[in-house]
């Protein structure tokens, strides 16, 4: 689970650094930023929000086995 | 022990409040809803005039009535919420100025005043999760992160959910309230609070094909002639939904906020205050200390200054005051977040 969270982060992340040309209409482009600096940042904050959920994830599994034993 | 609300005769029946508490909030919620259709423009701008600082005193009010006398093992929660509510709260002022100089930044600072926010909250929430009742918090740091990615991608939508969720968060303190105060009274309420939204469909469905407000009529230039149309349609953002019918904007905005100037004005004060507005001594914290108690009082009186000197001004020149009043009133948007939280 960790392996396959971990993974989608690497491509989330890698995804909106490297800004894929996808067509927006025009009524949304005010409301997206074009910045490519604010695109990175988005990138870095969803890859840490993916790593810190998988961390999360591992904890609360690591409790549940504590508390079985 | 006095205790403010209304008084139960022998032949009452606690039940017969209940539904006259539904009702009461149903017959806000829709006369809210027609006045917010038919006249948007004229029931915004007296809705603020007459209840923006009316309602902020009113919350003022509730907090210290609610707050512990002394902070105790709470302290770090409670200095953490101040610095953020006074630190956002002047950040967020001083970004129009940034924003004149820096012009190009405008987006990077939404998007970093946002960051500040979703980080804020979330310390909150897992500061608060560390006391009783505890939970798991852990959560709240990736929906941060998460959030804080679409905060930056979409520098304005934030801001914008704020303004139309901020009147939300009185209902669900109300439904706290109820949980505490009159628990038999909250399946009611859950009843009767889907009439919100459904509110809202219907003016959607009434308001989706309409492109351009009514206009300022002469009554309200009479009362307000700084007052403009498209300082409102500002404020909702119909600049940023090109899509979505300025008058639905404005109509809903005008709604959500008239029922939460309904919620803070009328309905808690009735079920949440332990006693009345001027009762100082039922205030916890004023029983610290001679001193304590003073402040209080003088803290209080000096909000009723400000609500009256807020109708002057309003008075004097409307868009100017309430630019300055939406700015400040950031203030109280935050500070109902680790309130929220302390009730939960």
């Amino acid at each position: 689970m960790l392996r396959i969270l971990l993974t989608m982060a690497i491509l989330f992340g890698t995804a909106s650094i490297v800004r894929a040309d996808v067509p927006v209409p025009p009524n949304v482009r005010e409301m997206v930023t074009t910045s490519p600096v604010a695109v990175v940042i988005a990138g870095i904050a969803a890859m840490f929000a993916i790593g810190a959920l998988g961390l999360w994830a591992v904890k609360k599994q690591n409790r549940g086995d504590t508390k079985d034993q | 022990m006095s205790v403010a609300g209304a008084v139960i005769h022998s032949s009452t029946k606690p039940s017969d409040f209940r539904w006259v508490f539904a009702l009461g909030f149903v017959g806000l919620a829709m006369g809210s809803a027609w006045l917010s259709v038919a006249l948007p423009i004229s029931v915004a701008f007296a809705g603020v005039f007459l209840f923006a600082g009316p309602h902020n005193w009113f919350e003022l009010r509730y907090a210290l009535g609610r707050l512990p006398a002394r902070t105790g093992k709470l302290r770090g929660f409670f200095v953490v919420s101040g610095l953020g509510v006074v630190g956002l709260s002047g950040a967020y002022a001083a970004l129009p100025f940034l924003m004149d100089r820096w012009e190009g930044l405008a987006d990077f600072g939404i998007s970093i005043w946002s960051t500040g926010f979703l980080f804020w909250i979330a310390l909150l929430v897992w500061m608060r999760s560390h006391t009783n009742p505890r939970f798991d918090g852990g959560w709240v740091w990736p929906v941060a992160c998460l959030l804080t990615a679409l905060a930056w991608l979409s520098p304005f939508t934030l801001p914008l959910a704020l303004v139309f969720l901020h009147p939300l968060m009185a209902l669900w303190l109300l439904d706290l309230e109820l949980a505490r105060s009159r628990p038999a009274w909250r399946k009611h309420y859950w009843g009767v609070v889907s009439c919100v939204p459904l509110a809202v469909v219907a003016m959607w469905w009434q308001l989706r094909g309409v492109p351009d407000l009514p206009g300022t009529d002469q009554i309200t230039l009479a009362f307000g002639p700084t007052v403009r149309a498209d300082t409102l349609t500002e404020h909702v953002g119909a600049s940023l939904l090109p899509d979505v019918s300025p008058y639905f904007l404005v109509a809903t905005h005008t709604f959500l906020e008239l029922v939460h100037y309904g919620v803070w004005v009328v309905l808690i004060p009735l079920i949440g205050l332990r006693s009345w507005p001027w009762q100082i001594r039922k205030i916890p914290v004023s029983h610290r200390s001679r001193t304590w108690s003073r402040s209080v009082t003088v803290f209080l009186l000096f909000g009723v200054l400000l609500v009256s000197v807020l109708w002057i001004c309003f008075g004097l020149d409307y868009e100017t005051t309430r630019r300055v009043y939406f700015t400040v009133a950031m203030l109280h948007v935050l500070a109902e977040v680790p309130f929220l939280l302390r009730m939960i």
